[in-house]
């Protein structure tokens, strides 16, 4: 049975505003006469060249991007068009349904690492040592804690500038699941992190997804990336976008197995305008 | 459930603002901007504290010293209080309501000595019947008319500026022994200049015939015209040497041109060898007789006569004393309050107050502060406009390197008012402790600067703290400035999307 989408599609088109300036005034998606979805309880990839648009995408798609939108192009669960959400739904959907994993993890200096993983629950309205209490259980749990040193279980407390990028990392990931989303939206994730890591962090999520489905949830990953083999290893659900903008092709877990098509597509998606 | 500021909490405020505050790539901001407030408020306490501190400690100080809060009066220009009015007087100004601490009147006890031959001796000086001899006031001439000297009391500079006439030449005063007016020509120079403490002038006649009429409560004689070598004739050589070599201070001389005519003044400085300032003539005239004698013995007691005790130089003579020729009372008062009454009262009973200006003096006070203060002001606005462009800019670059986490939070579902509230607590923050930290140093300044330099004019009176409320109108402004440095600086990252925000820190 297919599952239901997340969010769907329809002549997506997105630009910069402004005066053509550096990245102002560009095209930055352009999905016109294209319809697709990305479906609930899956994992996508995002693939594509560098700046092709893949992480303004899971902007607007994570309502932290505003995006003139006329009304079907982007459509969350089904009933939520972006064209005409509420501001209030859109605080009420950062705060209670996504999760973000961001570039550059962009943690809060002068936090301890508990305190960076608590936010998203103390503006979820827990009480601050309820949110650092459940922060420190979680990150232990987690198995992203690593192992010696360098844990995180042994530098809970250290601020986010006495950590190695590979522990901001976790953080960042550890953050963005700790209030238990129904989406997260993923940006090149793992570059910081290890293969040992990374498979760790998937089994994490493959863990909240779980734990969604029993209750009845269908939690979703949106992923981009530029690691193929993450992607190939990982992902259930594969959106290619060119070097145009535009969206080139979409692949099924067992399509993207197929690794000489798929590079083929994906080499020709880089090269096409 | 609202992500607002009251969900979230001001305890979680104050916590987040604390960890934003001493974040280390912010923290010198966040001090530059608490200087910047310190800076200000303690310059502000300081400087404007200083002048009003003084007007505010010499009326409190007038208030509550008899001494400072008196009216002096007499009865008219070189006229004599008798001991009936002095005692009308007291019963009179005693009365109450007048608020009257007491009634004082200056004069000097007349003791002179009846000789065998009909003369008098006073003060060591054979005094005829005819003699005008006037006592404490200052004034001590001979009634000839053409005597060409005067010495002059510093209180009775007033008599003298009322009584000088100047087309006749003279003074017109009464004489306090037969109560009969007395006409005084004077030759010369007379200067409105009184009231250089410690000076006086020497003139030719005058220092003749100082060694036999020493007036000790004169501080003034105002020379007439003095030939070009009056100063060998008046100033032995030991004399000269003494003020030009030992004294600290020579001896200097000025010229001045009355009704055509050039007069030449010396001005002596009251200090002695030891560098100890001298109060009064007396004690100036001791310092150099005790030189004197001690360098050149006795020759100097030919030039100077001190006398400082009343003792009659004729055997078996009885000392005999009239009543004290009064010429000043002085009424002192409780309160300021009562200063216009007793002024009144004073005038009603005929008599002319000579200081009704304990308000004046504090009009004057504050004359002379005003100007003062407003250059401290005008200084102050400059200094508040450049602390507040200064916060206003620090405040303003602090918040946009704190972008990153704006979108950051608002990817966590943070309203705009929410992170309005964060950044508001974190200005207060900065804003209140700045404010305590100064009013702490301020306050030690002030308590230090009133002991070393307040003290001896206020006597010890208690420094009024509630003059600071004034501070209240700069703390507010500061806190404008905080406040909307942090509505503009927070403004485009609260309004932008995430995304946006989280870009540009990328």
């Amino acid at each position: 049975m297919t599952p239901p989408p997340l969010f769907s599609f329809a002549n997506l088109q997105f630009s910069y505003p402004g005066p053509k300036h550096s990245r102002n005034g560009c095209t930055a998606i352009d999905f016109s006469s294209n319809e697709f979805h990305i479906r609930q309880g899956v994992k996508t990839v995002l693939l594509g060249p560098s700046g092709c648009g893949k992480t303004t995408l899971l902007q607007i798609c994570g309502l932290l991007r505003q995006a003139p939108l006329q009304p079907g192009q982007v459509v969350f669960d089904s009933t939520c068009d972006y064209a005409v959400i509420s501001p209030q739904a859109q605080l009420e959907l950062r705060r209670n349904s996504f999760g973000f994993i961001l570039q550059t993890f962009f943690l809060l200096p002068n936090f301890s690492m508990v305190e960076n993983t608590a936010m998203p629950l103390i503006f979820q309205g827990m009480e601050k040592s309820r949110a650092l209490k459940h922060a420190r259980e979680f990150i232990q749990k987690s198995g992203l804690s690593g192992s010696g040193e360098n844990d995180l279980e042994h530098n809970l407390d250290k601020t986010s500038d006495q950590l190695s990028q590979g522990q901001k990392q976790r953080v960042a990931i550890l953050r963005a699941l700790i209030h238990d989303p129904t989406v997260i939206f993923a940006d090149e994730f793992t570059s910081n992190l290890d293969g040992n890591t990374i498979e760790k962090t998937f089994l994490l999520i493959d863990d909240w997804q779980k734990k969604g489905a029993q209750k009845g949830q269908l939690r979703s990953l949106v992923l981009v990336t530029h690691d193929q083999a993450v992607a190939a290893r990982h992902g259930d659900h594969f959106v290619v976008i060119n070097e145009s903008h535009r969206l080139k092709k979409q692949f099924s877990r067992q399509e993207f197995s197929s690794r000489e098509a798929v590079n083929q597509e994906i080499h020709a998606a880089f090269q096409t305008n | 459930m609202s992500p607002g500021l009251p969900n979230l909490g001001v305890k979680f405020c104050l916590w987040f603002a604390w960890r934003d505050l001493t974040d280390k790539r912010s923290f010198h901001f966040s001090l530059g901007i608490f200087l910047s407030l310190v800076i200000t408020f303690m310059i502000l306490i300081l400087s404007l504290a200083a002048p009003e501190s003084m007007e505010m400690i010499r009326k409190r100080h007038l208030a509550a010293n008899p001494k400072a809060l008196s009216i002096e009066f007499d009865k008219g220009p070189m006229s004599y209080i008798s001991q009936e009015e002095k005692k009308f007087l007291e019963d009179s100004l005693q009365a109450p309501g007048l608020g009257v601490r007491g009634v004082f009147f200056y004069g000097e006890e007349n003791f002179y000595f009846p000789l065998k031959d009909g003369s008098k001796e006073y003060r060591g000086r054979i005094v005829q019947e005819e003699d005008l001899v006037l006592q404490a006031s200052g004034i001590q001439l001979d009634p000839v008319e053409g005597q060409p000297w005067i010495a002059l009391g510093l209180s009775v500079k007033k008599d003298v500026l009322e009584a000088w006439n100047q087309g006749a030449g003279e003074f017109k005063v009464n004489n306090p022994i037969t109560n009969m007016p007395v006409a005084l020509k004077m030759a010369g120079f007379f200067s409105k200049d009184f009231d250089s403490y410690g000076d006086f002038m020497i003139s030719k006649e005058a220092i003749s015939l100082l060694k036999n009429q020493p007036n000790p409560a004169s501080r003034w004689i105002v020379s007439g015209p003095l030939p070009d070598d009056w100063k060998t004739k008046i100033l032995p050589s030991q004399l000269v040497d003494y003020l030009e070599n030992k004294n600290l201070r020579k001896p200097s001389s000025e010229t001045r041109t009355l009704k055509g005519k050039e007069y030449k003044c010396w001005r002596l400085d009251s200090q002695n060898e030891k560098g100890e300032r001298l109060k009064d003539w007396l004690a100036h005239l001791n310092a150099i007789k005790i030189h004197m004698d001690n360098k050149y013995g006795k020759s100097m007691n030919d030039f100077v006569s001190i006398v400082d005790n009343e003792k009659p130089s004729a055997p078996d003579t009885q000392a005999l004393s009239r009543p004290p020729a009064l010429f000043l009372g002085v009424l002192y008062l409780k309160d300021l309050d009562f200063l216009s009454r007793a002024i009144q009262k004073v005038k009603s009973l005929g008599f002319r107050p000579l200081n009704p200006e304990a308000e004046a003096q504090l009009r004057e006070i504050h004359h002379s502060t005003s100007y003062n203060r407003t250059v401290l002001i005008a200084i102050n606005i400059g200094l508040i406009l450049v602390a507040a462009c200064s916060s206003f800019f620090l405040e303003f670059i602090r918040l946009k390197q704190k972008i990153a986490e704006v979108g950051l939070l608002k990817s966590f579902g943070a309203t705009e008012s929410s992170l309005l509230g964060i950044y508001l607590v974190e200005a207060l923050l900065i804003f209140l402790t700045g404010l305590i930290f100064s009013a702490g140093l301020s306050a030690l300044a002030v308590v230090g600067i009133r002991g070393a330099y307040f003290s001896w004019m206020s006597l010890g009176e208690v420094f009024d703290s509630t003059y600071f409320g004034f501070l209240a109108c700069f703390g507010i402004f500061n806190l404008m400035v905080v406040i909307g440095s942090t509505l503009v600086g927070s403004a485009e990252a609260r309004n932008n999307c995430p995304a946006h925000s989280l870009g540009k820190a990328e």
